[in-house]
């Protein structure tokens, strides 16, 4: 006898029609990906983005080098969001239940439009992310 | 020793320098220049920085994550914001030399990227002497 358990799942198509809504206004790509680097959804309107599971990758070992930082050198600090200004864009990650959120568009991107986008969609994700228990 | 006496009270003017710029932003709490390794050249806190905020590994930290930056296909990494609960860091990379930045969550964060582009000419001077000249 086998007991099929009925489980909240995430709907992919869902999440990246969600991701999307992000991607106006100078954000050109949105990504979710588990703190170890797994790429969970991203939607991108940028025809020449990079690889998804590798910005994935890269920004989750950033996260995890200023987080094990903080934790270390700044009294147990706890990392809130991590804002980056290279010379072709302005990226940012922001902590959602337990993966990671990374905005990032080009230099015309104001920091306080990219913050604010990303913690509207972070509130946004919060909730859905938590009943699913992503870990 | 004249030399040596000169060099010293030249390290105090910049300190002293570096001291007026962060008095002059509300929160900022200290503020290191180091090489692209995280070896401190010169360092400036008040009594409300942590500590370990001003030690190698702390700075050297930002190394790793620049390194990385680089490779997100968005060009060279210039500066990495960090906000915490208490405490925001920023790291800017110029000439060869990386300004840190500690202040505390209280402070504008675009004011502390403004201290840290004001100090660029100085960082300037200073690259020549950090830089390896191959």
């Amino acid at each position: 006898l086998i007991h099929f358990y009925k489980r909240d799942m995430l709907k992919p198509r869902a999440l990246t029609s969600v991701l999307s809504q992000a991607n106006t206004d100078g954000v050109q790509s949105t990504f979710l990906f588990k703190q170890d680097g797994t790429l969970l959804a991203y939607s991108s309107i940028d025809s020449e983005c990079a690889d998804p599971r590798v910005v994935a990758a890269i920004s989750s070992k950033i996260w995890s080098v200023y987080d094990k930082n903080g934790r270390a050198h700044l009294n147990e600090d706890k990392l809130q969001f991590l804002l980056l200004d290279c010379d072709e864009g302005h990226v940012a990650i922001f902590p959602v239940h337990n993966t990671l959120l990374c905005l990032y568009g080009d230099t015309s991107l104001g920091f306080g439009m990219l913050k604010s986008k990303s913690e509207a969609l972070s509130k946004f994700l919060e909730d859905p992310l938590s009943q699913i228990g992503v870990s | 020793l004249d030399s040596l006496l000169q060099e010293i009270s030249i390290m105090e003017e910049l300190k002293q320098l570096l001291h007026d710029y962060m008095t002059s932003v509300p929160g900022v709490l200290g503020i290191i220049l180091s090489d692209k390794e995280g070896i401190p050249i010169i360092r400036c806190k008040l009594d409300e920085c942590p500590d370990s905020a001003m030690k190698t590994q702390f700075i050297s930290a930002h190394c790793t994550a620049a390194e990385q930056a680089n490779k997100l296909g968005m060009g060279t990494n210039e500066t990495i914001m960090a906000v915490y609960k208490n405490f925001q860091v920023l790291h800017m990379n110029h000439a060869g030399v990386v300004i840190s930045v500690i202040a505390t969550a209280d402070a504008v964060l675009n004011e502390v990227k403004s201290t840290a582009e004001k100090l660029k000419p100085l960082v300037q001077d200073i690259s020549l002497a950090v830089i390896d000249p191959v």
